[in-house]
């Protein structure tokens, strides 16, 4: 409350140099500081719009940072889902403006503090792409939104946590709806699963690139080659020429041999794992490996039993 | 507090969504089931199998070629125009002699007996045991660089009443 005291204390000193015509604007800002305390954020828009428009107010840096906050405001209550929202762009070109006008630290804190919600508001919106509507670019666009707003007031951070859970989250998401397509049954066209396969490689390389032995993206990587090798044989029509049956085994066989090294190397890492053994099981068992076969699979009743 | 917005941020399920392997598609059986089947092309069953249903007959415990082989084969394919009904059996019914006979690996050990009883009645005897092309099989599954083929025994298909076609002997990885 205090704050919010100063704050118009320094507007009215600040526009104190024009009798003549600020008092109105002063009414209209502090209007506008009521109606958003009071949530009529309609109300806190129309009089700040005002505000920010006025050529005796609109180089006031505090002016363009409530209209941040009504704007975010706005995009919370309208626009929550939508990743081309204009009022949470308002919001942010109002911060850019507010900063561009020299804003005391008071101000600069205020902007600092917005624009990491807005940042956080991006990456929130990934959850719906990803896991809704299983959108891989509006997934990107969103995260990288979330980086470059989040540069922005911390310079130095590191992304490299939220990197990994991020390609981590999406690799898992394009897997997952893989194996739900195998084991419903379900058919998808060629270019739908070439498409998610990708995409969950490219994700998965992403984390092995900053984290070479990251359990989750090596498991990830094998099931996904795993998936592609067995989605060769799935498909093959039953009315296929005997002698193209090898052709199809021997790609099949090129994605279940790119499968074994990563899945060796999560089991390498954590051997008891019993998703880890049993995903080597099905690896030899695809490769007509009986004899490692069973030999995973005797480790994997072990680990079943230990478990119990 | 001047500006206050309610917020939360969300932690995406970044690991192991796909957490279990667990496949329950089994690719072998897909490709033996689609050898079964083809194999009928190369061959020629004696006129008195060419009447009622062609009759495939598996001995041994498979469940997933079965399923593979009703799904895709006995509810969508004739093969010479006869209806294709599945027996999975370890005994041969003399009143319902199969045109093909799978016996798995683990079944093995009831090849000589099934082949003895099939002999001479237009049967495909396939199985999945070393050497058995060389004894009683017509058709023995092998591996050979992780990918499921075939041997071929010329004579046994003579023996089981079966014309073969000379093109078999091109797609077999050994002919006995």
């Amino acid at each position: 409350m205090k704050k919010y005291l100063n704050i118009h204390l320094w507007f009215i000193l600040w526009i104190g140099w024009s009798p003549l015509y600020l008092p109105a604007q002063v009414d209209k800002y502090m209007e506008a500081i009521d109606c958003y305390q009071k949530k009529d954020f309609a109300c806190a828009k129309s009089k700040i719009d005002e505000v920010v428009l006025h050529p005796e107010t609109k180089e006031e840096p505090a002016a363009w940072t409530i209209k941040a906050y009504v704007y975010f405001q706005f995009f919370k209550n309208y626009e929550i889902n939508n990743r081309f929202s204009k009022y949470r762009q308002e919001a942010i070109d109002a911060i850019k403006k507010s900063e561009s006008l020299s804003p005391d630290l008071d101000t600069k804190e205020q902007n600092k503090k917005l624009l990491k919600i807005i940042a956080e508001s991006f990456y929130n919106q990934i959850k719906i792409h990803l896991y809704d509507s299983l959108n891989y670019n509006a997934c990107i666009e969103l995260y990288n939104n979330y980086k470059n707003i989040y540069l922005t007031y911390n310079p130095n951070i590191d992304f490299k946590n939220k990197d990994i859970e991020f390609y981590l989250s999406v690799g898992g998401q394009f897997v997952s709806t893989i194996k739900q397509i195998f084991d419903l049954n379900k058919d998808v066209d060629e270019s739908t699963f070439n498409k998610y396969t990708e995409i969950a490689k490219i994700s998965f390389n992403k984390v092995l690139e900053l984290d070479p032995n990251n359990v989750s993206a090596l498991e990830g990587l094998a099931i996904t080659y795993y998936n592609q090798g067995a989605h060769i044989i799935k498909s093959m029509s039953f009315d296929i020429p005997i002698e193209q049956i090898e052709q199809m085994q021997d790609k099949s066989v090129k994605y279940l041999k790119q499968a074994l090294p990563y899945m060796q190397k999560a089991y390498e890492l954590k051997p008891n794992d019993p998703n880890i053994v049993e995903g080597l099981t099905g690896i030899y068992y695809a490769l007509h490996d009986n004899e490692k076969h069973l030999e995973y699979l005797k480790k994997l009743e072990k680990l079943k039993k230990e478990k119990k | 507090m001047r500006y206050f917005i309610k917020h939360t941020v969300l932690t995406l399920c970044g690991v192991l969504l796909f957490s279990s392997f667990k496949q329950n598609y089994d690719i072998n059986a897909k490709i033996k089931a689609v050898y079964i089947y083809n194999l009928t092309r190369y061959f020629e069953w004696p006129e008195s199998a060419k009447s009622g249903n062609f009759i495939i007959q598996i001995v041994g415990n498979a469940s997933s070629l079965i399923k593979e082989l009703n799904d895709n084969v006995v509810s969508k394919k004739t093969i010479g125009g006869q209806k294709i009904e599945l027996i999975n059996s370890d005994k041969i019914d003399k009143n319902k002699i199969p045109h093909i006979v799978y016996i798995t690996p683990e079944s093995s050990s009831k090849i000589k007996n099934i082949a003895s009883e099939v002999k001479n009645k237009g049967t495909l005897l396939i199985t999945e045991q070393d050497g058995a092309a060389k004894t009683f099989a017509v058709i023995n599954f092998v591996v050979i660089d992780n990918k499921q083929k075939f041997e071929y025994n010329k004579q046994n298909a003579i023996k089981y009443g079966l014309k073969a076609s000379e093109d078999i002997k091109q797609l077999a990885s050994a002919v006995y």
